[in-house]
């Protein structure tokens, strides 16, 4: 049998529509633990978002002491998980000045870079790398792809809006670099069909052009040197090279854009590298016997892809559960799913068609609070079937779940009056033991930058300096 | 587009530009600017509070005020919406500016953009949008644009953000390898047979290969076996790289080759196991599938001894032992085989492609190495992929390629197809590129851009595709960058029907029609079906498409008295009866509370909510698309109109509820505009549909009024009170054109071009393709500012 965890583009195509087995794939870096001799699985960090902010009366629990037995109607969904959820109040983020008008432009763009854009270059996009990524700097080096960015909606667009601010604020959670915001994935086929389809591109023999190894060392992993190199990935090295040319003759003003470009061929190389080493592991291990398919781990989930249309549900599950499945394969240790963008969106699932923005603006009006809640029930509920897939899955002496931080939010407290204070926040996970789950803090000493700091190094990213506002990483994980 | 365009309508409507004094301008920051700014704002704009983040003293003089030109509009549109200076701040009464204070300040802040130098800005590389670069792969290859559907769907326009993120990259080489994989077939069958990959059979048992051994052993009677498919009747090579352990003496380790169970050579290995070799036999071969075997025929050799007689080599039998030896020599020992590879290589699999025959101008033959052939092949194709001439450098890279893939026993169109591959993922391919060479000058230099960058950006702007042969052939001639040469070009490639790119870009982006595949409306209440949607776009689509071939006015975007329809979309023209079938025909239209973009249902659809049209919508749309005014938005906590307290009462319709909040004067500045534009569509519902009744049942009231005591009682009338204002239509049309054909917001300077394009367009009497002459010929379109 070959022990080859990519699948032929053909066999992956015949798996929409259909549950395909799939393969775990090696796993590498998962340290060895001394105290009981296995392997110790990485913290793995994923964030869902929702636009809007919530009602906030109907959201959070009353106290720490009676909240688990009495969840708030919102987050009532929970139920079967709630040992695993630590509930977060008080948490802030910026205020938006000096861009006064604008009421959602920025809650997504701030909801994981916890800063603001560059006011004096606000037609383009100038805000600074979001914690996904910085995260993904680090611990993408052990993996296929260093990241997902998925969503149930194309983002994008050209032109200013509020504030004169560019419009990609409003569908941008992710930022790589402070000027370059990543599109998302929609397609589950797409997803599905990056993660794990083969690309097949001839051995060198020998030598090749040397790849500089400082590029891609391996930070603190326990990951292998380079064996060997590719044919494509010697022609990217050559093509990156003949890039600088180029950069040498345009304007300082274009020479960002051919760093972004060649920094992309670079990760597509790293990503290239990352494949072939986790197959030289899988052949290295079959050789000594010492597979990490020794650890226990379930079988990889499977994941229906639907064909046709899918109601909004359907698409945030089926996107999550690719999100999951590239967790527990070890496909990716990051990622991040945006439900909804903050215009546009009605729930048709729910009894009633309004926009969720338009609702947000509630004046306070009780039947229109009602609605809200609804939609964040709703919301949690998505959640928290995503929470449960992830229990459900062993890995090592626990489950998935014990090893991830998943954390739900909205760039928003209350849609009404654009508030960025008491942020709706739910995290479920253990972080490999490093977040004490099953509580409700009613006051936090923190914002949104301390949290994103906290959960961070949690996974064991090292950062500079805390991310954005924060100063420190938020004391009430643990 | 300008924020404080509204009070062109309060005030006088001035769509003239006339020439604006610098020096007048510099001194009214002296004497009217500064007095005001300190009177009315630093109260709390100052460098310690900076309310809202805003420090108003920083500045000093107007050319100071332009550096940060957005900061000053956004002043001027608050003071124009009497939304700054407030009324009153804790404690504290703020005193008001008079009309003609608040009029003089805003007018400084229009006219300031003539204080900006000549400069055509920054940047000139970008790359290709999703669209661009599918259309430009269908040109370049001849494939099928569909195959980029998985890259990431954009389009170009102002902001268009175009860094390449790692998704991107691994899009474009995925695209690279399904085109060149179909297109481009080895020109000769290869198989190669890792050890890890072949089977070996031992006893009568398959042992299946294993991926940890490097090479595979082969003793006593094992065989070692493979499947081979053979796509013609010809004669092929097998190359087997082996070596053998313990040979001593002179006799090789002897291995027969059988094909198809028929004998077809004799493999003698002497290479040890430090240096293995090549081995080599060639059999004619059937077409057809087929077993590939190796077996040893000397499996054992005789120590040495007494010599021996050797032993004829006959084609072994399996189970045929080696028992015969004589006895009296010492005992015999096992000869090992050690394959690491086996290779079959033959003719031509399949018959090059059309595409493969395209792109490969040279073959290597006696004449004509290779390397030489490949070197011609990367020049011919790099010219087009690069839309303009490639340099020493780039072809240089490109060869590196084909030498990496060559050395690598590679056959030619395999590692010619590594060389293209490199070419679609270059960035001189994904990006449009100056001309190279004509970089030269110093930092704030202004130069001309290159012929064939030119080129590239005029065929870009209105194909979204790569240049075509007589574009090409002038800017190598030299000869694109009269303006008289690129006037017949435009107009050339504008009746072309590649030109319907620059709606499906351009218009799409600015009717908002991008929109309409998403937008979320009650599907069942309004019959909104997939055709419909597509119906929609179509009509804009050719309506824009008229009106740009036919070089018409653009006043009829506001009002025309025709339009296109299919079937499905007469229904909500009420013509059903009129116009059949799902082909789009042109109708002239007779009811003139119709034609024209503002009550197409597309447009319609669009500024509607998902139950209920929004007259705010509406206007602010009209405003803003049409007549270039964007009023600032409401403060976060003054929800819409619509949703204010206490107008839920059944009692008050729409019209009425919105009414009661105009009574605050800063709601009322703006919505006394906005409002009225909105009610006089009130005609058509959420999806452009006719209607007498509200959704109360009540009678629509269409009769508004506008600044300036303009009445209007119909779509009609409305439609021809707005195209009165013709000049700051076809300002606002020619701004957003001109963002879209630089991709990136207007600065100061651009909009004092805009400002004169607009002028020449409408003394050409508006004509649409004169637009587009203007804005290719324009400064900021030719040239460049260098920046080091």
């Amino acid at each position: 049998m070959r022990k080859n965890w990519l699948i032929d583009r053909r066999t992956c195509l015949k798996g929409l529509g259909v549950a395909l087995a799939l393969p775990l794939l090696e796993t590498m870096g998962w340290a060895e633990n001394p105290k009981s001799g296995g392997y110790k699985p990485p913290v793995r960090l994923g964030w869902m978002y929702m636009p809007n902010g919530v009602s906030q009366g109907h959201f959070w629990p009353k106290d720490a002491k009676t909240w688990l037995t009495t969840l708030s109607p919102s987050l009532e969904p929970l139920r079967p998980v709630v040992e695993h959820i630590l509930v977060l109040d008080g948490l802030d983020n910026l205020d938006r000045a000096p861009f006064h008008q604008n009421g959602h432009i920025l809650a997504l763009a701030g909801w994981l870079t916890a800063a603001k854009p560059n006011p004096d270059k606000r037609d383009q996009i100038n805000i600074a790398p979001s914690a996904d990524q910085i995260a993904a700097e680090h611990l993408g080096l052990y993996t296929a792809l260093p990241s997902l960015e998925l969503g149930t909606r194309r983002n994008g667009g050209n032109g200013t809006g509020q504030d004169g601010l560019h419009t990609q604020y409003m569908t941008t959670g992710s930022y790589r670099t402070a000027t370059q915001p990543l599109p998302v994935e929609t397609s589950p086929g797409e997803v599905y069909k990056r993660l794990f389809t083969s690309r097949q591109s001839k051995q060198l023999k020998s030598g090749g052009p040397k790849v500089d190894p400082t590029q891609f060392k391996n930070t603190g992993g326990t990951a292998g040197t380079e064996e060997g190199t590719s044919l494509d990935r010697s022609m990217l090295d050559l093509v990156r090279e003949g890039a600088t040319d180029l950069r040498k003759q345009v304007s300082n003003d274009d020479q960002h854009q051919l760093d972004d470009y060649m920094d992309s061929v670079r990760s597509l190389e790293k990503r290239v590298i990352a494949i072939e080493r986790q197959q030289a592991e899988a052949v290295k291990a079959a050789a000594s016997g010492k597979s990490t398919a020794s650890i226990q781990r379930s079988p990889p989930l499977e994941v229906k892809i639907p064909t046709g249309e899918m109601k909004w549900s359907e698409h945030v599950k089926v996107l999550g559960d690719l999100l999951i499945l590239a967790f527990q394969s070890d496909a990716t240790r990051v990622g991040t799913l945006i439900t909804s963008y903050n215009q546009g969106l009605s729930y048709p699932e729910l009894p009633f068609s309004d926009f969720h923005h338009d609702l947000s603006h509630h004046q306070k009006r009780p039947e229109i609070l009602d609605k809200i809640a609804q939609i964040d029930r709703f919301n949690i509920e998505q959640f928290s079937y995503l929470v449960s897939r992830m229990k459900s899955l062993k890995e090592g002496s626990g489950t998935l779940l014990d090893n991830v931080i998943f954390t739900w939010d909205s760039g928003l407290g209350d849609g009404h009056g654009h508030t960025t204070t008491r942020l709706p926040t739910v995290i479920a996970g253990g972080g490999g033991g490093t977040i004490r789950s099953g509580r409700y803090v009613p006051k936090v000493t923190g914002n949104q930058g301390d949290l994103l700091t906290g959960i961070l190094a949690r996974a064991g990213v090292p950062m500079p300096k805390p991310i954005g506002c924060g100063t420190k990483m938020l004391p009430e994980l643990s | 587009m300008s924020a404080f365009g509204l009070l062109v309508l309060a005030y006088v409507s001035n769509g003239s530009v006339h020439a604006v004094e610098a020096s007048q301008l510099v001194q009214a920051f002296d004497t009217q600017i500064k007095p005001f700014v300190s009177t009315y704002c630093l109260d709390c704009h100052n460098s310690e509070k900076a309310k809202g983040d805003l420090d108003l003293s920083k500045f000093s003089s107007g050319k100071s005020a332009l550096s940060q030109f957005h900061i000053w509009k956004d002043a001027a549109g608050r003071v124009h919406a009497q939304d700054m200076p407030p009324a009153s701040k804790p404690g504290k009464e703020l005193k008001q500016p008079s009309e003609a204070e608040r009029a003089q300040f805003i007018s400084w802040v229009r006219d300031l953009k003539h204080l900006a130098p000549k400069d055509p800005g920054r940047g000139t590389i970008r790359r290709l949008s999703q669209v661009e670069y599918a259309n430009t792969l269908r040109d370049l290859l001849g494939v099928d644009p569909k195959v980029a559907d998985q890259v990431p769907h954009d389009a170009i326009g102002e902001g268009f953000n175009s860094s390449i993120s790692p998704l991107l990259m691994e899009k474009y080489l995925l695209v690279a390898d399904e085109i060149l994989d179909q297109a481009i077939k080895p020109d000769q069958l290869q198989v190669t047979w890792k050890a890890g990959q072949l089977d070996v059979v031992n006893g009568g048992k398959v042992e299946p290969g294993k991926i940890d051994g490097t090479a595979r052993t082969l003793s006593g009677t094992t065989e070692i076996i493979a499947q081979l498919a053979t796509p013609v009747d010809a004669t092929y090579t097998i190359k087997v790289r082996a070596a053998t352990e313990a040979v001593l003496g002179k006799e090789p380790t002897k291995l027969v080759l059988r094909i198809g169970g028929k004998d077809v050579g004799e493999v003698k290995i002497t290479a040890t196991p430090r240096a293995p070799a090549t081995y080599s036999v060639t059999a004619k071969l059937p077409a057809g599938h087929a077993k590939v075997s190796l077996m040893m025929t000397n499996p054992v050799f005789q120590p040495p001894a007494p010599p021996a007689k050797r032993k004829p080599a006959t084609p072994p039998k399996p189970g045929d032992s080696t028992a015969a030896e004589k006895p009296e020599s010492p005992p015999p020992e096992p000869r090992i085989a050690i394959i690491e590879t086996i290779e079959v290589t033959g003719p031509p699999a399949a018959k090059p492609s059309d595409l493969q025959r395209r792109l490969f101008v040279a073959v290597p033959s006696k004449d004509l190495s290779r390397h030489d052939a490949a070197k011609m092949i990367a020049e011919s194709f790099a010219r087009r992929a690069y839309r303009r001439p490639p340099t020493v450098n780039e072809i240089g890279v490109l060869l590196k390629v084909f030498d990496l893939a060559d050395q690598e026993d590679e056959v030619f169109s395999q590692a010619v197809k590594l060389m293209l591959k490199a070419v679609l993922v270059s960035p001189a391919f994904l990006h449009l590129t100056p001309d190279q060479g004509s970089i030269t000058g110093k930092d704030g230099d202004i130069v001309a851009l290159g012929d064939h960058q030119l080129a590239a950006k005029l065929s870009y702007l209105f194909w979204s595709t790569m240049p075509d042969a007589e574009l090409s052939a002038l800017a190598d001639a030299g000869k694109l960058r009269d303006p008289v040469v690129i006037e017949q070009q435009v107009r050339r490639m504008i009746m072309d029907p590649r030109s319907r790119t620059l709606f499906d870009g351009f218009g799409a982006q600015w009717l908002d029609l991008d929109l309409l595949d998403t937008v979320a409306v009650d599907e069942k209440k309004y019959a909104l079906t997939k055709d419909m949607r597509a119906a929609m776009r179509e009509e804009a689509a050719l309506f824009f498409g008229t009106i740009l071939r036919e070089d018409r006015p653009v006043l009829e975007f506001i009002d025309a008295d025709f339009t296109f329809l299919n079937g499905t979309l007469a229904k909500a023209y009420g013509l059903e009866n009129t116009v059949k079938g799902p082909q789009m025909t042109r109708v002239t239209l007779s009811d003139r509370n119709r034609g024209g973009v503002l009550t197409m249902p597309g447009v319609l659809t669009v500024t509607s909510l998902p139950n209920r049209t929004s007259p705010v919508k509406r206007g602010a749309w009209v405003l803003d698309r049409i007549l270039g005014e964007k009023p600032p938005p409401p403060p976060a906590d003054v929800p819409p109109l619509e949703q204010q307290a206490g107008n839920d009462s059944l009692a008050l319709n729409l019209r009425q509820r919105m009414e009661r909040h105009r009574v605050d004067p800063v709601c009322f500045s703006c919505h006394q505009v906005i409002d009225p534009i909105g009610f006089g569509l009130e005609n058509f519902d959420v999806v452009g549909r006719w209607r007498e009744r509200d959704d109360t049942g009540a009678l629509v009231d269409a009769v508004g009024e506008l600044p300036g005591k303009q009445r209007f009682s119909t779509p009609a009338e409305l439609k021809r009170i707005l195209i009165k204002r013709k000049d700051d239509i076809v300002r606002a049309l020619t701004y957003r054109a001109l963002a879209y054909s630089l991709c990136r917001s207007l600065t100061p300077y651009d909009e004092v071009v805009a400002d004169r394009i607009a002028e020449d367009v409408a003394k050409d009497g508006y004509k649409f393709q004169t637009l587009w002459v203007r804005i290719t010929t324009s400064y900021p379109f030719l040239n460049r500012r260098i920046s080091r």
